[in-house]
């Protein structure tokens, strides 16, 4: 295996501070899952780690005021998939991230570094986009938060610079009357990567038309996207079983999956529609166990 | 660089490379072989240890990340000469063939059975599905768990 140096700084700054002097030898590293596959493979040489397991700040989930939620880089899969606060305010984000491979890599992998990792299979990020989740960028340079609709360039490739970590993830406040899911199918076993994820967030009116739709896919897109023309086509709708099944249908239209050993391109887009249906579903029923009548 | 890693309930100081993974090093340094290494990158289950009582795969663990926490591996199961409830289980239900897995599947079950003392069979599954054996001793593994759950 290869060998690198790693280091515990014990503040953002000194972190910041490391990775700006090391430049591209430098490498922050988190619950380190998806690194250490990489580097045990050959695939990518460290020089330098620049570890964020000491710093105090970075651990945990607290809720916001207002009620949104604030997820620090050191925060665990298991961590957030048990978290009273995403389950009392980003409940969807609790279901995404318990389908993430298996528990010990849960015990061990953090979703900040998942995301940063930028691997299009992951199950949080298609959810953190229909959250309209942002993230927090600093490095010795300053601060900037970055929505993750803006987050992410391309397969292992996100818009961090080289000098640049990630410390934590806003939720903004839900609104009311928002209900959503997150349905994945994984063909070989639980733990593998899904063939395909879908994330859905509805905000239904008093009469059951839809106010505000938000859909996005994950896995079979070079990265996880929102399909904001099929969120258009659902605003003002009444959800009746033919526009789902429509809806279905045109996000099948808008994608382009690569044939890979989850399934051939035709196979993945089948899937696609039959899943943006099972979502809308799914999330109009939750709808209506909270209350929503449907006329 | 120099840890002290805690592992069933004993100190070691231990000069290790940054490098290192905690397997390697239980395996190679402590001499604590039961931990195997399977397919190496966090999927197989059979490197299973447990830090502060959770399950982690020991292949993709930096050693230096399990320093202040406590290890537990599969030689710390057995007391003062006797058999711990989940060994005593999966020898009576002939729960492997050859064994590979067996380590990491009881420390799994060991994580399940100290946090849920009475698991149902659908909780078992669900907890030890991420854990292979080649073998395919499943059912009899999955009878060990819920027969040591019993008491």
């Amino acid at each position: 295996m290869a060998r690198f140096d790693l280091s515990f700084p014990e503040t953002v700054e000194e972190a910041c501070q490391a990775l700006a002097q090391d430049g591209s030898d430098g490498r922050i590293v988190a619950g380190g899952v998806a690194l250490m596959i990489l580097v045990k493979h050959g695939l990518y040489r460290p020089r330098r780690l620049i570890s964020l397991k000491r710093i105090r700040g970075l651990a945990g989930v607290q809720e916001t005021e207002g009620g949104g939620v604030r997820l620090g880089a050191m925060a665990t899969h298991h961590e957030v998939e048990l978290s009273p606060v995403v389950h009392r305010r980003a409940p969807v984000l609790a279901e995404a991230t318990a389908h993430v491979a298996n528990l010990r890599i849960r015990n061990m992998g953090t979703l900040v570094g998942d995301l940063c990792h930028a691997d299009n299979h992951s199950d949080p990020a298609p959810v953190l986009l229909v959250l309209d989740a942002r993230a927090r960028a600093v490095s010795a340079r300053g601060s900037r938060e970055v929505p993750f609709a803006q987050f992410f360039v391309d397969t292992y490739q996100t818009v961090l610079a080289e000098d640049e970590l990630l410390t934590e993830v806003f939720i903004p406040p839900a609104p009311p009357r928002l209900a959503g899911c997150y349905v994945r199918f994984s063909g070989h076993s639980s733990i593998d990567w899904p063939t395909l994820g879908a994330a859905c967030m509805l905000r239904l009116g008093e009469d059951a038309r839809v106010q505000e739709a938000r859909l996005a896919l994950g896995s079979v897109t070079a990265v996880p996207q929102r399909l904001p023309e099929i969120e258009a086509m659902l605003v003002g709708q009444a959800l009746t079983a033919d526009l789902m099944t429509e809806a279905g249908r045109r996000a099948a239209r808008l994608v382009d999956p690569p044939a890979d050993a989850r399934g051939s391109t035709w196979y993945k887009k089948r899937m696609v529609e039959v899943f943006v249906r099972r979502a809308l579903e799914e999330t109009l029923r939750r709808a209506r166990a909270n209350g929503v009548q449907i006329p | 660089m120099t840890l002290a890693l805690r592992v069933n309930g004993q100190t070691h100081p231990v000069e290790v490379e940054p490098y290192e993974l905690l397997l390697d090093v239980l395996r190679d340094r402590l001499n604590l072989t039961g931990p195997k290494d399977g397919c190496g990158e966090g999927v197989c289950g059979a490197c299973t240890v447990l830090l502060d009582g959770r399950p982690i795969s020991s292949c993709l663990l930096l050693a230096a990340y399990a320093e202040g926490s406590e290890i537990a591996t599969v030689e710390g199961l057995a007391r003062d000469g006797g058999l711990h409830p989940l060994q005593r289980a999966f020898i009576e239900h002939g729960a492997f063939q050859c064994g590979y897995c067996t380590p990491g599947m009881l420390m799994m079950a060991k994580a399940l059975l100290d946090r849920t003392p009475r698991p149902s069979e659908a909780q078992v599954r669900e907890f030890m599905s991420g854990n292979i054996c080649r073998c395919t001793s499943y059912v009899e593994i999955i009878q060990a768990v819920l027969r040591a759950g019993d008491g």
